[in-house]
C-alpha cells in the first residue's frame, strides 16, 4: 500500500465524473478537456484520457461533433447526451454522499 | 546530419528525424496494443494521433522545421507510456491480458540480433564518471564491477590506471546513438535491432525523462565534481597553452629580429673589401673572393632562415590573436621560395667547396 497508488485510484474513481462535469457546462474539445483536468491535477498522462471518452461515447453519455478550427484540422467537439446528464446526476449524489460520509469521518475524528 | 521522414498524422505532414520516427513508431505500436481489446481501438488511436499532431504543431511553432527524438521523447512523456494509464479498475483485467501478450510477443525479436565487430564506446549511462569501465566491460563482456576493481586496484601500483583512465576517457568516444549503442555491443546497427534496441529503451527514457522533470539532478555528485575539475583543467590547458605559445613567438621573432639586425650591420663589412679578412671562412681558408660577388647567398641565408621563423612566429600569433590563416596559396610560394633559396646555399656551398679544393690540389 503506497501512497502514490491510493492516490492513483482515486484520481481513477473520479476521473469519470470530472470529464461529465465539465462537458455539463459547455462543450469542449480535447485539449480543453486535458486542460481542465490539468488544471486540477486530475491527469498525470494524457493517454488515460482518451479510452476513457471513447468508452462513454460508445455507452452513449456523450456525442461529438466535428468542427472546423481556424488552426490546423476540424476538431472533435464532444457533448453531454441526456443518458449523460442522468449519469451524471447520479454519480454526483454519490459523490455528495462521499464527501458528507468523509467530512463526518473527519469531524469525529477531531472531536 | 540526419534523415528525415514524412509522415502524416491526423492528416498533417511533419517532417520527423529518422531516430525521432522510429521512437514515435515503436511508442504508437505499443499503444495499438494496448488498446487492442477495447472496443473503438482505432478511433481511440486516432485521437491520440490528432492529439500528437497539436502537440507537434505546438512546438514547431518556434521556428523549428524538423521534430526530432527530443520533441517525442516530451510528448511521449506528455501522453504516457500504457501502464502509466489510470484505466477504472473493472478494465483492469484486459489490460492486464495485453500486457502478457506484449511480453509473448516481444520476446522471439530480441532473440537473434545480428552480430558484428565490436566496437568500443564509453557507456555513461549508470557511469560514475566518464563510463570507460563502463564501456570496458561491455566490450570484454566483464561485470562492470570487476573492470572497476581493477582500475581501483592498480591505483595503487604508481597510478597506471588513473593514467589509463585519463586517455581513454580523452580518446575513446561516447556511444550516444543508438546506433552506436549497439555497435558498444557487439550488435549490428540495422533498422531492426536500432527498432528492438529503441523498443526496450523507450520506458526507460520515459522514466527517465519524467525523473529528470522531478528532479534536476541526474548527475551524480561526482560526475558534477569531476566536470568541474574538468573546466577548470581545459581554462588552465588553455591559459598555459596561450603562455607557451607567446613566449615562442616572441623567441620567434626576437631570432628574426636579431639576424635581421646582424645582417645589417654586417652587411656593409661584405661589401668591403675589408670582409675579407673578417670573414669566418676567409679564417679557416676557404677563400671566398668577395661577398660583395655573392649577393644571392646572402638573400638564400636571409630567406632560408628567416621563412620557416616567420611562419612560425605568425601562426603563434595567429593562434592567440585570431589573425587571419595563411592562405594556401601564400604557403605554397613561400615553401618553394624557401626550397630555392636552400639549394641556391647548397649550390653555392658545393662550387666553393669545390674551388677550394681546386686550390689545394694546385698548392
Amino acid at each position: 500500500m503506497n501512497v502514490e497508488n491510493v492516490k492513483s485510484q482515486m484520481r481513477k474513481g473520479v476521473l469519470e465524473y470530472c470529464i461529465l462535469l465539465i462537458l455539463s457546462k459547455h462543450e469542449a474539445y480535447v485539449s480543453d478537456i486535458i486542460q481542465a483536468l490539468k488544471e486540477a491535477r486530475l491527469l498525470v498522462v494524457e493517454g488515460t484520457l482518451y479510452p476513457l471518452l471513447t468508452r462513454l461515447k460508445n455507452d452513449e453519455y456523450l456525442s461529438y461533433s466535428w468542427k472546423e478550427s481556424s488552426q490546423g484540422p476540424p476538431r472533435k467537439y464532444y457533448v453531454l447526451s441526456d443518458k449523460g446528464k442522468i449519469f451524471l446526476e447520479e454519480l454526483e449524489n454519490s459523490w455528495n454522499e462521499l464527501n458528507e460520509t468523509i467530512n463526518q469521518i473527519k469531524k469525529e475524528n477531531t472531536i | 546530419m540526419k534523415k528525415t521522414l514524412t509522415v502524416n498524422l491526423a492528416n498533417t505532414v511533419y517532417h520527423i528525424d529518422e531516430d525521432a520516427y522510429h521512437i514515435l513508431q515503436t511508442y504508437f505500436e505499443k499503444l495499438r496494443k494496448h488498446f487492442s481489446l477495447e472496443k473503438d481501438a482505432d478511433e481511440i488511436m486516432s485521437d491520440i494521433e490528432a492529439r500528437v499532431s497539436e502537440l507537434f504543431n505546438e512546438r514547431l511553432r518556434y521556428g523549428m522545421q524538423v521534430i526530432s527524438e527530443k520533441e517525442v521523447n516530451e510528448i511521449i512523456v506528455i501522453m504516457g507510456n500504457p501502464n502509466d494509464f489510470e484505466t477504472p479498475s473493472d478494465e483492469s483485467a484486459s489490460t492486464k491480458k495485453t500486457g502478457e501478450e506484449e511480453a509473448k510477443q516481444e520476446v522471439p525479436e530480441n532473440e537473434e540480433p545480428q552480430r558484428v565487430q565490436k566496437r568500443i564506446y564509453r557507456d555513461t549511462e549508470n557511469a560514475y564518471l566518464g563510463g570507460v569501465c563502463n564501456g570496458l566491460s561491455r566490450y570484454l563482456d566483464i561485470d562492470v564491477v570487476f573492470v572497476r576493481l581493477f582500475f581501483f586496484l592498480f591505483i595503487f601500483l604508481w597510478g597506471t590506471t588513473i593514467l589509463i583512465y585519463i586517455l581513454m576517457w580523452i580518446i575513446t568516444p561516447e556511444a550516444k546513438t543508438a546506433a552506436q549503442k549497439l555497435e558498444m555491443r557487439g550488435q549490428a546497427p540495422t533498422i531492426e535491432n536500432i527498432k528492438n534496441f529503441v523498443k526496450e529503451n523507450v520506458e526507460r527514457v520515459a522514466e527517465r525523462a519524467e525523473k529528470e522533470l522531478n528532479s534536476e539532478r541526474t548527475q551524480t555528485f561526482l560526475q558534477q565534481v569531476v566536470a568541474g575539475i574538468g573546466s577548470v583543467i581545459r581554462i588552465l590547458a588553455k591559459v598555459a597553452m596561450a603562455v607557451i605559445g607567446g613566449l615562442f613567438g616572441c623567441l620567434g621573432l626576437t631570432i628574426l629580429l636579431a639576424i635581421l639586425f646582424s645582417l645589417a650591420v654586417s652587411l656593409p663589412f661584405y661589401f668591403s673589401d675589408a670582409a675579407i679578412n673578417m670573414t669566418p671562412l676567409h679564417v679557416n681558408g676557404l677563400n671566398v673572393d668577395n661577398w660583395k660577388y655573392y649577393p644571392q647567398i646572402i638573400a638564400a641565408m636571409l630567406l632560408f632562415v628567416g621563412i620557416p621563423v616567420c611562419v612560425i612566429a605568425y601562426s603563434v600569433f595567429q593562434k592567440l590573436l585570431n589573425w587571419k590563416k595563411i592562405s594556401k596559396k601564400a604557403n605554397w610560394v613561400l615553401v618553394i621560395v624557401w626550397l630555392i633559396s636552400f639549394f641556391t646555399i647548397v649550390y653555392f656551398g658545393v662550387t666553393e667547396f669545390l674551388k677550394y679544393n681546386s686550390h689545394m690540389t694546385i698548392n
